[in-house]
């Protein structure tokens, strides 16, 4: 089921974070990391006993382009129709002082999986036609916040710059397959058969 | 086609000239598209439901910087109203709050005394206090007011110079 491309990457970019993140260089006991794909909701239980990172996505900035067909599958031709930018902002919070540049850094690697061909973190969107999506980090900020001893919640934040496509399904035809057959027999007096064959 | 004629030894003062004009012309780029993020994030303060007294809305501001140009917003709560303040978190000063209580809340009768008559300082106060409380619980969301223009003044920036040096290049 395709979502939308916003949507669909800050889910990728919560598994692939879940999954990479390495927080080795961390006490033991505060390995645990919780990605959450939104602002932490004050309903929920955001009590600081690992690393808590939420995603917040901004609006898409979308220039069309003239569509341009990416596959077939069925009848269903898929064509991307625009091109999408924004910016996708992910906070960290620890609870202690002490953990927030070891977590930042792991965060920082996780960020980047193209390394040395090429810089940024290439995703695949599981819910938007397996599309790639790419993000770039833009900011790195640790929030010097007098608060942050007392209430036990250190913050830092990444400013992301995500890119994407999006894309339209038809239905119309198009010719995906030309098979000719072509047979000849004899002289002048021989016969001629062409088969062009077009699908969907 | 234009033919400009330019002499070995004149060649060094000629590239620094034109280098010069550049990147005068980039700065004033700059300056422009900074203003139209400026006219752009106010818009969007109004759009995303944010003025109260317009204080927030009339402190975006622009200028120009010594590489360029920069647009922000001044007032103390921006980075809250821009990133977010995260549940849990001690909420606003109360002072604020209660002069919003006094100003909206206590004309619109939404907070009264406890016969229903005007309220007392107390009642304000408390009123204060509950609406902080909320604020402490339920955090704030990221707005992301800069971060949404900054992939739009990019754009425009990059088409703009392009656009610019062009016209230039012909004259």
């Amino acid at each position: 089921m395709a979502v939308d491309p916003v949507t669909s990457a800050a889910d990728a970019l919560a598994a692939h974070l879940g999954s990479s993140v390495d927080l080795s260089a961390l006490p033991a006991s505060f390995r645990t990391l919780d990605v959450r794909t939104a602002w932490p909701d004050w309903s929920e239980d955001a009590d600081l006993q690992g690393v808590l990172v939420a995603l917040t996505s901004g609006d898409p900035d979308e220039m069309a382009c003239n569509p341009i067909p990416l596959g077939l599958s069925g009848d269903q031709t898929t064509w991307k129709v625009a091109n999408l930018e924004w910016v996708v902002q992910v906070d960290l919070w620890v609870p202690y002082r002490a953990h927030l540049a070891p977590a930042m850094e792991a965060l920082d690697q996780a960020l980047d999986n193209l390394v040395p061909q090429s810089s940024g973190l290439q995703l695949t969107h599981d819910d938007y036609h397996g599309l790639p999506v790419h993000f770039e980090v833009d900011a790195r900020r640790v929030d010097q916040d007098g608060d942050a001893a007392p209430r036990g919640a250190w913050r830092g934040r990444f400013t992301l710059r995500a890119q994407s496509s999006r894309v339209r399904l038809t239905t119309s035809n198009l010719i995906n397959q030309l098979d000719a057959t072509i047979t000849a027999t004899g002289g002048a007096s021989g016969s001629e058969t062409t088969t062009l064959v077009t699908a969907s | 086609m234009p033919e400009l004629h330019i002499r070995a030894r004149d060649f060094g003062k000629h590239l620094r000239r034109r280098l010069r004009q550049d990147t005068d012309l980039l700065r004033n780029t700059a300056l422009d598209t900074a203003l139209r993020g400026e006219t752009l994030a106010v818009q969007s303060t109004d759009e995303k439901g944010l003025v109260d007294q317009g204080h927030f809305k009339l402190s975006w501001d622009h200028r120009r910087t010594h590489d360029g140009a920069q647009v922000g917003n001044s007032s103390p709560h921006s980075s809250v109203i821009e990133h977010g303040r995260r549940p849990g978190r001690p909420g606003p000063p109360l002072a604020p709050i209660e002069e919003w209580v006094r100003r909206k809340l206590v004309p619109e009768g939404v907070v009264t005394g406890r016969d229903g008559g005007p309220p007392t300082d107390a009642d304000i106060r408390s009123a204060a206090f509950a609406i902080r409380r909320a604020i402490h619980i339920r955090g704030s969301k990221p707005h992301l007011i800069l971060g949404n223009l900054r992939v739009k003044l990019s754009r425009h920036f990059r088409t703009e110079a392009i656009r610019r040096l062009k016209a230039k290049s012909r004259r």
